[in-house]
């Protein structure tokens, strides 16, 4: 018998709400993975916890500072991110500690531009003792990857100390 | 009928290929695993990460942290400069055990706890997070990741709000098939006698 208009060749009302719940399930899976490689901006547009977002970031760098003088010291980094832009990070830690800070991958390059100790004034506050104003230029993929930890170790005393970058 | 089936049959070979796609091209990693961990799960640290998504301002971010021992109170902590909007992010990550984390000084809530400017210039307005400390075992715990996020506000002081999170330790023990940097910095830090 040759199907009539209304008849079986025409999907039936299931078979289209079917197909819907499909492209809506899909549209939800879709949204769900790619939403962890998203823009957080986006995720939020879309009324999306950026929280998702964070289990499939690429990783990330972590820079320490390792203080083994009896004094503060500090690492002054700068780091360039993509579209060029510059965050600065200054890190300090107080005597025979760490301190450690995370960055996300995308981060292309960073200087370390200076190393400095700082000490306690007659005053009670502290003042810069000495420092190194070096650059030290690391970029991606040449002298780090990302998920590496770059250490780097002030030791000696506040007027004459050693500094030593390495990337574990 | 027949027909019926037919396009169902597609529209499922369509969909399981559109899924298979997203996976292979990363999109399901939050769905079935990660490849590097998001907090510190198992190793001894908690993670402070500022996560900016306003849509113009550069925000420092200043952190300070409190452990109280038997020995007295340790106050800790750092400023996470110029984190750019669309999701610019920097995290602290600091040792365990940690009492206390907030944003400027924990006992004084009008205290600058964040600083709002235009990328590219100095000058910054000084804000009071205004909030009460997080504390640990209410907050969070050891091997969380705990937020600070900041979003447009047309309300708000500096025109940014900041709002709390958090990505819970537990989920994030591994294995996990990229670098687990968390364990890389225990290791490292322990070959240097700085963790206990």
């Amino acid at each position: 018998m040759l199907p009539i208009r209304g008849d079986s060749c025409r999907p039936s009302w299931w078979a289209t709400a079917a197909r819907r719940s499909w492209l809506l399930l899909l549209a939800l899976g879709l949204t769900a993975g790619c939403a962890s490689s998203l823009n957080p901006s986006f995720l939020t547009s879309l009324g999306i916890s950026p929280i998702n977002s964070l289990s499939a970031q690429p990783g990330s760098i972590v820079l320490v500072l390792i203080n083994r003088t009896a004094f503060l010291a500090e690492m002054r980094v700068r780091l360039f991110e993509e579209e060029g832009y510059q965050s600065v990070s200054r890190l300090t830690a107080g005597a025979n500690e760490f301190f450690a800070t995370a960055h996300d991958c995308e981060i292309s390059q960073m200087t370390i531009e200076g190393v400095a100790v700082w000490v306690t004034t007659d005053a009670g506050g502290t003042q810069e003792e000495a420092v190194v104003g070096f650059t030290a230029a690391l970029t991606s993929g040449l002298n780090y990857t990302c998920g590496r930890v770059i250490v780097g170790t002030v030791s000696g005393t506040a007027q004459n100390f050693e500094f030593d970058l390495r990337v574990e | 009928m027949v027909m019926s089936l037919s396009r169902a049959t597609r529209g499922v070979s369509l969909a399981a290929g559109l899924v298979m796609l997203a996976v292979v091209s990363g999109c399901g990693t939050g769905l079935f695993g990660s490849a590097v961990p998001a907090a510190p799960g198992d190793t001894p640290f908690v993670m402070i990460k500022v996560i900016n998504q306003s849509s113009s301002f550069a925000v420092d971010f200043i952190i300070q942290t409190e452990t109280t021992t038997a020995s007295g109170t340790t106050v800790g902590g750092g400023t996470l400069r110029n984190v750019r909007s669309y999701g610019g992010d920097a995290s602290l990550i600091v040792p365990c055990p940690v009492d206390r984390i907030g944003l400027g000084n924990l006992n004084d809530p009008n205290s600058t706890g964040y600083r709002v400017g235009v990328p590219g210039e100095a000058d910054k307005v000084d804000v009071a997070w205004g909030q009460a400390p997080l504390v640990a075992g209410f907050s969070y715990n050891c091997g969380d990741t705990v937020l600070f996020m900041v979003v447009d506000s047309q309300t708000e002081s500096g025109g940014v709000l900041v709002t709390t999170g958090l990505i819970g330790g537990a989920t994030e023990v591994g294995p996990f098939s990229g670098p687990d940097t968390f364990e890389i910095l225990e290791d490292l830090l322990r070959a240097e006698g700085l963790l206990d």
